[in-house]
């Protein structure tokens, strides 16, 4: 009869209670679970049996659990040995190094910023996340700067054959070129007014003269470059248009350098005309042969140039 | 002068290596007695208190103080001295033999009672190789909540965050480890000794 009131008075069963044991004992229930539990326990033999045993098993382990024995002198040597390991290990590895230094920023970084925004509590939460992506955006940055400043565009109107340059690259319009190429236009425009003065005479100066002649106006980008027709021999009587008798400089390095294009001995290296060639435009079909010619010997796909100028041999 | 806890840190953060020997000094007997408790072998908890450290000293810039610095190296000890044991087991070698060659540590106090009393001594040394390897004979998941909670103070949150796990597993585990050494220790859990 006492026990069935008993079980109405309390609010746990033993099963329950069970539950709720472990934490009993560590004092680590809340005040109303607590109070519940001991109601328990004041009708409920069987449970204070087991709550005493296990409050006994844990005063037993935490009473006479014995620490394994260290040998004298242990932790100093350890000390030693782990100064040594920690020595031995060398050079930190780039990517660690720079693992740790982007860490020790970060987390001054953030330390600062939470200590000034420490109340706004959705950016300290999301601050790690927000910095390391700052932080990659920024190196991005900074490596696509770096490398466009060290590696030349590629373009995709010129590809290079046989090892041979890109002619884009050579005519990056930069002072040296630009004096150098201005020379060799004058020199056309001198003869282009003057035909009459031509003469075998002037030939031999003009051949002296071969690797100096300069484009008046510097090349830039609209303007791919300064296609050059030169007579290898001295026969003035071959068209200028027949390719097999054309030397096509274009923008040469050798040209660039001051040096003649033409061996020594090349002797009717003469301009015989120039043409100034833009990319992208459509040109006239008689210029055609000569572009194949650039094609075949510089590696330069005749469907991208165009000739928009043209000084003749017979005009000069 | 002393410098702070907190301050070896920032100044182990900022890869000032001589801030390293006082935080070992200070948690060495911590990290090994845990690392030995759970591999029950000498030259592994010698090999788990290296790494911990070696690991504490290349890791200091993830440390956040959102938790203790002490539970922080709790739980490197804890995962390394777990990452020893599975790959001991990996290579199938028991940890028996080992375990039954360490010796007990007995406290000054211990000694005294040993020298006053030589019968209440071996009954209470029996007691404590009874107890220990009671501890020891727990699976390694009980086993480690048992050390973390009885032997090293640690609350259920604590011990929660160093391993991973939710407070009910852990309030589960201890009271499960409980019952277990319960069994083990009947004889003395049971007798209405004087010890």
């Amino acid at each position: 009869m006492l026990k069935v009131e008993a079980e109405k008075i309390m609010k746990l069963k033993c099963n329950a209670t069970q539950r709720f044991i472990s934490d009993y004992i560590d004092d680590t229930l809340s005040t109303k679970d607590a109070e519940k539990v001991e109601e328990h326990l004041r009708f409920c033999k069987t449970c204070r049996h087991e709550v005493a045993a296990l409050r006994k098993t844990r005063d037993l382990v935490v009473g006479y659990y014995v620490e394994p024995k260290v040998p004298d002198n242990y932790y100093h040597q350890f000390e030693v040995e782990l100064h040594r390991c920690i020595e031995n290990k060398g050079p930190t590895p780039l990517y660690e190094r720079l693992n740790t230094s982007v860490g020790q920023f970060t987390w001054s970084f953030l330390t600062r910023v939470r200590q000034s925004f420490g109340r706004y509590s959705f950016i300290s939460r999301n601050l790690l996340p927000l910095g390391t992506l700052f932080l990659l955006i920024v190196t991005g940055i900074v490596g696509m700067s770096i490398y466009k400043q060290y590696v030349p565009p590629h373009s995709d109107h010129f590809s290079t054959r046989a090892g041979k340059p890109v002619i884009a690259q050579e005519l990056n319009t930069d002072n040296d070129k630009s004096e150098v190429l201005q020379g060799i236009y004058n020199d056309y425009i001198t003869k282009r007014k003057a035909p009459g003065e031509l003469s075998s005479t002037n030939l031999a100066t003009d051949t002296e003269k071969a690797g100096y002649w300069k484009l008046a106006e510097p090349l830039t980008t609209e303007t791919e470059g300064h296609i050059i027709v030169m007579h290898i021999s001295n026969d003035r009587s071959v068209p200028s248009d027949d390719a097999n008798s054309e030397l096509i400089v274009y923008a040469q390095p050798d040209i660039l350098s001051n040096k003649s294009p033409l061996q020594d001995d090349d002797y009717a290296a003469f301009p015989l005309e120039l043409h100034v060639a833009h990319y992208l435009e459509q040109y006239p079909r008689k210029y055609r042969k000569s572009l194949q010619v650039v094609d075949e010997m510089m590696n330069v796909p005749s469907e991208i140039l165009t000739i928009s100028e043209s000084y003749e041999f017979s005009k000069l | 002068m002393e410098r702070t806890e907190a301050l070896l840190i920032d100044h182990l953060r900022e890869g000032d290596e001589t801030a390293l020997a006082p935080l070992v000094d200070k948690y060495k007997r911590m990290v090994h007695r845990l690392a030995l408790q759970i591999t029950k072998n000498h030259e592994d908890a010698n090999d788990v208190m290296q790494e911990t450290f070696i690991k504490v000293y290349q890791s200091i810039h993830t440390f956040r103080q959102e938790a203790a610095f002490e539970t922080w190296v709790y739980k490197i000890a804890v995962n390394e001295a777990l990452n020893f044991v599975k790959r001991r087991e990996r290579r199938r070698e028991s940890p028996l033999s080992n375990a039954q060659e360490i010796d007990f540590d007995l406290s000054v106090r211990q000694q005294a009672e040993m020298v006053n009393d030589p019968q209440i001594h071996a009954e209470k040394a029996e007691l404590r190789r009874w107890v220990t390897k009671a501890v020891n004979s727990l699976s390694l998941k009980h086993r480690i909540v048992v050390i973390l909670h009885e032997l090293e103070g640690l609350t259920h949150a604590e011990i929660a965050s160093i391993l991973n796990c939710s407070e009910g597993t852990v309030r589960s585990r201890l009271h499960y480890a409980r019952k277990q050494l319960r069994t083990l220790l009947k004889p003395y859990v049971d007798a209405n000794s004087n010890i």
